[in-house]
């Protein structure tokens, strides 16, 4: 979809894109907020440390879990937290391969928020083991016993996944970032400044040579980091989908996942747009258009997702299996309706807003739709596991679940964990790929110049 | 040294070499830990603890304790020793065989050669170890509460004893619980020759307090085609459980046309025998005496319908049996039914085939010596001096006496018992008593015969057998209790070989005495309740009985057979009064008879008689131990002494909630749950589906090692009675978790016994269904296991590595049984000292963070297949017995090869009536069930 | 003044200019000259004739080579190594082991790609003579350079010089090491 308007403004350049965005790392505009932020993040992160603490300490009995419902928040959050943060990877690569160059003004930050995502997703299904001490041996080590890890297990498959995905998603994220680690280091005054982008520039210097091969190699990795996501978030939906517990056991799982991820990815990756638009004044840089863009994706994922929905539903009752029928109704109807109402209601009806033009152009009521759509998948991951697993096969060992004090202590801590390192970014580094913006408006320039 | 000084100085004890020396002794194993690495022996400290509690106790091995040579089948040699002795219930003697390592009994099953026990056990026989290592037992004398010696109490013994020599004992009355002792009635007597003055009281609250004895009628039903029970439980809690769930186990299951047993229960409150019934009715108390004049065929009588249609069914089965039927009236039953009873039998020919007339085997107080007959006295000022043996009686009181006063009136009050309960707290002094386990005794067991009880461990505690105690009444020099239970025998069994004889083999047989029926004597049939009122149905606990067993963990923390509840005891009221008071299971509901009242958690009991209120006894204790104390409500104060069994009176909601710890939501079957347990007829005996044909499989099949085990559970045959619960517990070291644990659902049984309704909830049908590890060949949970935490064996067990375990819980959240068990805290280091000692060294004690399940009792097929590579040979045929399995009563479930088409679980796997529990999940289960067979099957 | 002298670099004020400037260059025979920008300039590569440098390619599609087959590898040691029945499973279960393959596929490319980046063009390396030079910095803001090295052949202390103003280079300035 080439662009009418264009994505930078004509009138901005090259000088006013380094000044805009270089200055953030270097005389932080907002400082205020950015500290108010950072105060709360870190106050999170230490509720965070104290939940562990106390997790480690006593073991994962303090969270709700019980027989049957032995999987709850760590495993839906762990699911939920990998979603977010998809979306960052799909805006810088798919968007790049499909040359869509209003992404320019989005991936740096949208990177940075799957990194941390990632990791905060990483953390959950380690902190839920029984022991997590001994999570190495889910690696494939010469140990004294001579077992080996098993690799037909789905865990199996995660651990491996997540780590090929935080590792890929850190890398792309950097190497993005050093041609303008270099900008930023030769605008610094201050010699600490100089020194810390210097050595993380790596001595860049915007050789013809370094781009030729700098831009084979991005374009690369981003071609290989689509399916990488695809692959990931299919992998997660079979951990549920390998299991026989109805509901969870449907081929749909792999693309209901996926579509899902992206749809609360690309919800959250607007969230932060505007937020950090607002506070560092970048209007210039994060358009109007980009998030009228990146509305229109939402709604389109949403709307995928959407249909994930309703094939679930056909695929229960043509399954004409007794108990996903059962647990179906149990969804609509059972005694965790609330959270699949709830998850059907926020990631639906807010979305419809996104057909209109000017909504998607209204930061405020962009940004509460997606809050409504985040909350929404938090919901339905919340949804798929407990509602499947509480009512099995066996009645005798149906049993609830009910988060206690520290499933939400630790899920709220997390959010200190997801935030602290995002802020920092924001703080030191370029949020927004000041060459490659500067690449765009070029080429706006050009076409400009040439009718 | 006594246990109690001991734990005082841990840490110094720890260090001396008396320590070392006597864990050279006792635990070489740990000995060499100790050497090694300090931290090994701070975990296994408890266990020293316990030894040490138990005075160093040197393993009994001297000579006039004879261990159980003989092999019997299935059980395991080499590790450990097995003596046959007993433990006590009710008085009676349940015949066990202790099996002992390293000195420490750590479990008990039911003696193999008892005819008539024949190796069954209830959950209380299999409990009673964990009493024996009760934290909380009394361990030395109290004087006004406070420790003394015996030294102490003999001295002001020798006082007392000079003033009785003088009065002839006058004014000394003795209060003693239900025995059956022949060696304690030798004694009394010769106590009352002594002192002729002195008087021998009865208490025993389950037969009742005015002295009645019980019914005259001894049913054997192991000869019975017919039986028609009016409230008696056959198969429920009771000293005849085991026995009478062995006869109904021989006459169920797959049969040959005529063996089988029919069974008709008219029962006030739903019980295991009523849910086996074929033919159930629940009728109100106050109409049962109608109901069985009905049967007499006597006169007219008012019933309703479907009453009247099966007291003529019942009649017509028990004339077509004639000789071969019974007529039983439960023990809480007024007495004129048993008199009903007696003529109907004697009318059928029953008597002598399928019951006697026998005497009572326990101690029955001459005519005025009853425990009322004491209250008058005590009022009289005509007692200067009791002594309570082995009874509570402030707690088991009747809620009309108030005991405690009236006890205060007493000069002297000693009590002699296991712990210090609510009448040792009220009382001068409190003498501990002896573990039926730790010293000699006898006792009867129901069937008539006798068990000479000898001990397996030396006493834990600085306390003496009741034999000693009584002795001292009389004798100035007492001697050791096995001189003193010896001459009981002398005539009967004279020669020491004899006598070793009837220790190994756990039983001796003694002369019926004379053949007359004791007089029962009349008590007020049930009170007919006024407008507006319910009838109130009080009965022991499920669990905890008479409340003897609140301090027991293993049975708090056993689920009710009925209502699957733990840690309390609730009040059942029917569906339909629930839903006219507007109340659930869980709501708080005061109970008001006679201006006295209760508040107990309801719950409502399907098939439970609709103006029926049941209240249970146990629960409400106020020294019942650490956790025995303060839970549940106490349903004596509700009790007559007149009419300990029934009142009127009404129950309404108090608007309060509870969470009641049960570990099964209560469930009416539904299409969800159809085709889990199944019933069959006996024309129609196919249980397997159409759809389960075996379907193939993507995978090429795994080369099947031999022994292929395998495990078959008899629908028909289980009585839901819990015994193998109890059993895999104590056999495999599961935790006792606690009501709030349970309350979450993280129960850690094994094996849990699931119980389903079906039908009309006012009259259902009950199924009970024991769930273990399935061992699917195609296991879901295997395939979910990140680091090989649970694989399969080439045997085709399902294993858990515990120590491989790193608790990612996937095995449980795709095991479609979820029979996986979670150590979501650690739940084994804090457990109190000495129950450690229990343990079974056989079995890993799992640590926090990892999953454990079944293991098909894995530590016992390695024994067997150890034993039989010594010997060269296979492992032969019943040779290994899971814990489970050996419990059993009902024989329902059975183990082994399935590999060897002629071992008993191939047999019954081609039973037609053999299915596999969610067999369209394609799991091929190893644990597969047969159906129960009834008068119509599922379907119709 | 006969200090040492590694070449000049030419400042151009926009990407056509540096582009148009290095076109000529080439065409006049300059072979050892490098060009400098803020950002990828399109065609820049083929004038530098860096088009066909495939290398990266080769090295990633090694990667995951590299990657697939060592993991599979080692899923197939494990279970001969200790060969135990999971869940009737069969031993190579290809299906399940295929998904750690690809991961470790894609895991492998992307660093073997990354690491050869940095080996081909010779970073990191913190300090080089051009940063040496006042005005370079602007290379990373809006100025484009135009660099002549010394080693050329054509290259003459004088010529180059004035040649590279006659380029339309703003500035002209000597890098010294």
């Amino acid at each position: 979809m080439a662009s009418r308007t264009p994505a930078i403004p004509l009138s901005e350049t090259y000088r006013g894109i380094t000044t805009e965005v270089a200055r953030v790392p270097l005389q932080m505009p907002a400082r205020v907020p950015w500290l108010i932020a950072l105060i709360l993040s870190l106050a999170l992160l230490a509720l965070f440390l104290a939940s562990v603490t106390w997790l480690f300490a006593r073991g994962v009995g303090i969270w709700g879990l019980n027989i049957p419902v032995n999987w709850a928040f760590a495993i839906h959050l762990y699911v939920w937290w990998l979603g977010l943060g998809h979306a960052g990877t799909l805006i810088s690569a798919m968007l790049l391969l499909m040359g869509q160059d209003w992404r320019n003004s989005l991936n740096r930050f949208a990177e940075a928020m799957t990194v941390c995502a990632v990791i905060c997703a990483g953390m959950e299904p380690i902190l839920h083991l029984g022991r997590p001490w001994f999570l190495y041996w889910m690696f494939p080590y010469p140990a004294t016993m001579g077992v080996w890890p098993q690799f037909r297990s789905p865990l199996e498959w995660d651990i491996w996944a997540v780590l090929t995905y935080l590792t890929v998603s850190v890398l792309f994220w950097y190497i993005g970032l050093v041609p303008d680690l270099a900008t930023v280091r030769d605008r610094a005054k201050k010699r600490g400044w100089q020194v810390f982008f210097g050595i993380f520039a790596l001595g860049w210097r915007g050789s013809a040579r370094h781009w030729a091969v700098w831009n084979k190699t991005y374009r690369t990795i981003a071609a290989i980091a689509v399916p990488l996501v695809v692959s990931v978030h299919s992998e997660v939906s079979l951990l549920f989908a390998s299991g026989q517990v109805p509901g969870w056991h449907s081929t749909i799982f792999p693309p209901y996942f996926v579509l899902g991820a992206a749809f609360s990815g690309f919800a959250m990756v607007a969230m932060i747009a505007i937020v950090m638009r607002h506070t560092f004044q970048l209007g210039h840089i994060v358009t109007e258009r980009h998030l009228d863009v990146l509305a229109k994706v939402t709604l389109a994922m949403g709307l995928m997702t959407a249909y994930g929905y309703v094939f679930e539903v056909f695929d229960g009752y043509y399954s004409g299996e007794l108990r996903e029928i059962a647990t179906l109704h149990d969804r609509f109807f059972g005694a965790y309706a609330w959270a699949y109402w709830g998850a059907v209601l926020c990631n639906f009806v807010p979305l419809q807003g996104l057909w209109v033009a000017r909504i998607r152009r209204s930061p405020v009521l962009l940004f509460l739709i997606s809050t409504s759509v985040v909350v929404g998948m938090w919901l339905e991951r919340y949804m798929i596991l407990v509602t499947s697993l509480y009512k099995d096969f066996l009645p005798s060992s149906f049993g609830y679940y009910h988060a206690s004090f520290w499933d939400w202590s630790t899920y709220i801590g997390m959010l200190g964990l997801f935030m602290t390192p995002f802020l920092l970014f924001v703080r030191f580094l370029p949020s927004i790929s000041i060459f490659e913006d500067k690449e765009v408006l070029e080429r706006e320039k050009e076409a400009a110049a040439h009718g | 040294m006594s246990g109690k000084r001991f734990w005082r100085s841990v840490e110094e004890y720890q260090r001396s070499d008396a320590f070392s020396e006597m864990l050279k002794v006792e635990f070489p194993s740990i000995f060499e830990l100790w050497t090694v690495d300090r931290r090994e022996v701070l975990r296994v400290m408890g266990a020293s603890l316990a030894l040490a509690g138990m005075s160093g106790c040197k393993p009994v091995r001297s000579d006039d304790v004879v261990p159980f040579v003989n092999r019997p089948e299935g059980l395991l040699e080499g590790r450990t020793d097995h003596y046959a002795t007993a433990v006590l219930f009710e008085g009676h003697a349940q015949p066990v065989l202790a099996t002992t390592s390293g000195g420490r009994p750590i479990k008990l099953d039911g003696n193999p050669e008892h005819p008539a026990f024949r190796g069954g056990s209830t959950p209380f026989m299999q409990a009673a170890i964990l009493d024996l290592y009760d934290p909380d037992r009394s361990q030395e004398p109290l004087f006004g509460g406070h420790p003394a010696s015996w030294a102490d109490f003999d001295g002001q013994m020798g006082n007392w004893r000079a003033a009785w020599r003088q009065n002839q004992g006058a004014g000394l009355r003795i209060l003693i619980g239900p025995t059956t002792s022949p060696t304690l009635l030798r004694q009394i007597a010769e106590l009352k020759s002594a002192l002729p003055q002195a008087r021998v009281h009865l208490f025993d609250p389950l037969t009742g307090y005015a002295g009645e004895a019980a019914s005259p009628l001894q049913a054997n039903i192991a000869n019975a085609q017919v039986i028609v029970s009016l409230d008696d439980d056959l198969l429920g809690p009771g000293p005849m459980q085991a026995t009478n769930a062995r006869a109904w186990g021989d006459r169920h299951g797959d049969l040959d046309g005529s063996g089988r047993m029919r069974l008709f229960m008219a029962e006030t409150t739903p019980t295991q025998t009523g849910a086996k019934a074929d033919r159930r009715l629940g009728i109100p108390p106050s109409r049962l005496p109608t109901l069985a004049k009905a049967i007499a065929g006597g006169g007219e009588v008012t019933l309703t319908d479907s009453e009247l249609a099966w007291a003529r069914e019942a009649r017509r089965a028990l004339e077509t049996a004639r000789g071969r039927s019974l007529l039983t009236v439960g023990r809480f039953a007024p007495a004129d039914l048993h008199s009903i009873s007696l003529q109907v039998n004697e009318a059928l020919g029953n008597v002598g085939q399928t019951c006697e007339i026998a005497a009572p085997l326990g101690f029955v107080p001459q005519a005025g010596d009853s425990f009322l007959d004491l209250i008058r006295d005590i009022e009289a000022r005509r007692v200067s001096a009791l002594f309570v043996i082995g009874a509570n009686p402030v707690y088991q009181s009747p809620g009309d006496i108030p005991f405690a006063a009236i006890y205060a009136k007493v000069p002297l009050r000693v009590h002699a018992g296991l712990h210090v309960d609510e009448t040792a707290a009220i009382s001068n002094w409190h003498v501990p008593l002896n573990h039926p386990l730790e010293d000699w005794s006898d006792a009867r067991s129901p069937d008539g015969l006798a068990t000479i009880i000898q001990p397996v461990v030396r006493p834990m505690y600085d306390s003496r057998s009741v034999h000693e105690v009584l002795a001292a009444l009389s004798a100035d020099e007492v001697p050791p209790t096995r001189d003193i239970v010896r001459p009981t025998w002398a005539k009967q069994i004279g020669d020491e070989t004899a006598w070793e004889a009837a220790l190994k083999t756990g039983f001796v047989a003694m002369a019926q005495q004379a053949e007359q029926a004791a007089a029962p004597v009349t008590s007020a049939t049930a009170p007919a309740p006024r407008e507006g009122e319910v009838e109130i149905v009080i009965r022991p606990d499920p669990t905890i009985h008479d409340g003897s067993f609140a301090n027991n963990g293993w049975l708090q923390e056993l689920p009710k057979p009925l209502f699957k509840t733990t840690w309390e005891n609730v009040v059942a009221i029917s569906p339909r009064l629930a839903s006219e008071l507007k109340i659930d299971s869980g709501d708080m509901v005061r109970v008001d008879s006679n201006a006295r009242t209760v508040d107990g958690p309801a719950w409502v009991l399907p098939g439970q008689p609709e103006r029926v209120v049941t209240l249970y006894l146990g629960y409400g204790r106020k020294r019942g131990g650490r956790i025995g104390t303060g839970i549940g409500y106490d349903a004596y104060r509700m009790r007559n002494a007149a009419q300990p069994w029934n009142c009127t009176g009404t129950v309404r909601s108090t608007g309060a909630r509870t969470v009641l710890a049960a570990t099964q939501e209560q469930h009416l079957m539904d299409g969800e749950v159809e085709g889990l347990v199944r019933t069959v007829t006996r024309e129609h005996p196919s249980a397997r589906r159409e759809e389960e044909r075996e379907q193939d499989s993507f995978y090429a099949k795994w080369p099947q090692g031999k022994p292929a085990w395998g495990m078959v559970i008899d629908l028909d045959r289980c009585i839901g009675c819990n015994a193998c619960v109890v059993a895999c517990q104590s056999e495999n070291n599961v935790p006792v978790v606690g009501k709030d644990q349970v309350a979450r659902g993280r129960e850690m049984a094994w094996l849990r016994v699931d119980r389903y309704y079906a039908g009309d909830p006012q009259d259902p049908e009950t199924h009970f269904e024991p769930v273990p590890c399935m061992h699917c060949e195609q296991a879901p949970c295997e395939m979910g296991c990140p680091v090989h935490a649970t694989v399969h064996s080439p045997e085709g067990l399902n294993l858990m590595v515990y120590n491989r375990c790193i608790g990612t819980r996937t095995c449980s959240s795709y095991c479609p049984y979820k029979v996986r068990r979670f150590n979501w805290f650690d739940y084994t280091s804090d457990a109190p000292s000495p129950t450690e000692a229990q343990r079974n060294p056989d079995v890993t004690v799992r640590g926090r963070g990892v999953m454990e399940k079944c293991t098909y009792c894995i530590q016992r097929i390695e024994d067997a297949t150890v034993q039989a590579d010594i010997e060269n040979r296979a492992v032969r045929e019943g040779e290994v017995k899971t814990a489970c399995q050996q419990a059993c009563p009902a024989q329902a479930i059975s183990f082994g090869n399935l590999a060897d088409p002629e071992s008993a679980v191939a047999k019954q796997r081609r039973s037609p009536r053999n299915y596999a529990l969610l067999a369209e999940q394609g799991t091929r289960p190893r644990t597969t069930y047969l159906a129960r067979i009834g008068e119509k099957s599922d379907g119709e | 003044m006969a200090e040492h002298l590694l070449g000049y670099l030419g400042e151009f004020g926009t990407a056509d200019a540096l582009f148009d400037a290095t076109k000529r260059a080439k065409a006049d025979g300059f072979s050892c000259i490098d060009a400098f920008s803020p950002f990828p300039i399109e065609g820049m590569a083929d004038v530098l004739a860096l088009k066909r440098d495939h290398r990266i390619g080769w090295i990633t599609l090694a990667g995951g080579i590299f990657g697939i087959l060592a993991m599979l590898a080692t899923q197939l040691f494990v279970n001969v190594d200790y060969p135990i029945e999971v869940g009737g499973r069969p031993l190579f279960a290809w299906p399940a082991f295929a998904v750690v393959d690809f991961e470790l596929m894609i895991l492998c490319a992307v660093l073997f790609a990354v690491i050869g980046m940095f080996v081909i063009i010779g970073l990191p390396r913190l300090h080089h003579p051009l940063f040496g030079t006042p005005r370079f910095g602007l290379a990373s803001e809006d100025r484009f350079f135009l660099y002549i090295d010394a080693t050329d052949p054509k290259f003459d202390r004088q010529e180059t010089r004035s040649y590279l103003g006659s380029l339309g280079a703003w500035t002209v300035e000597p890098v010294r090491p």
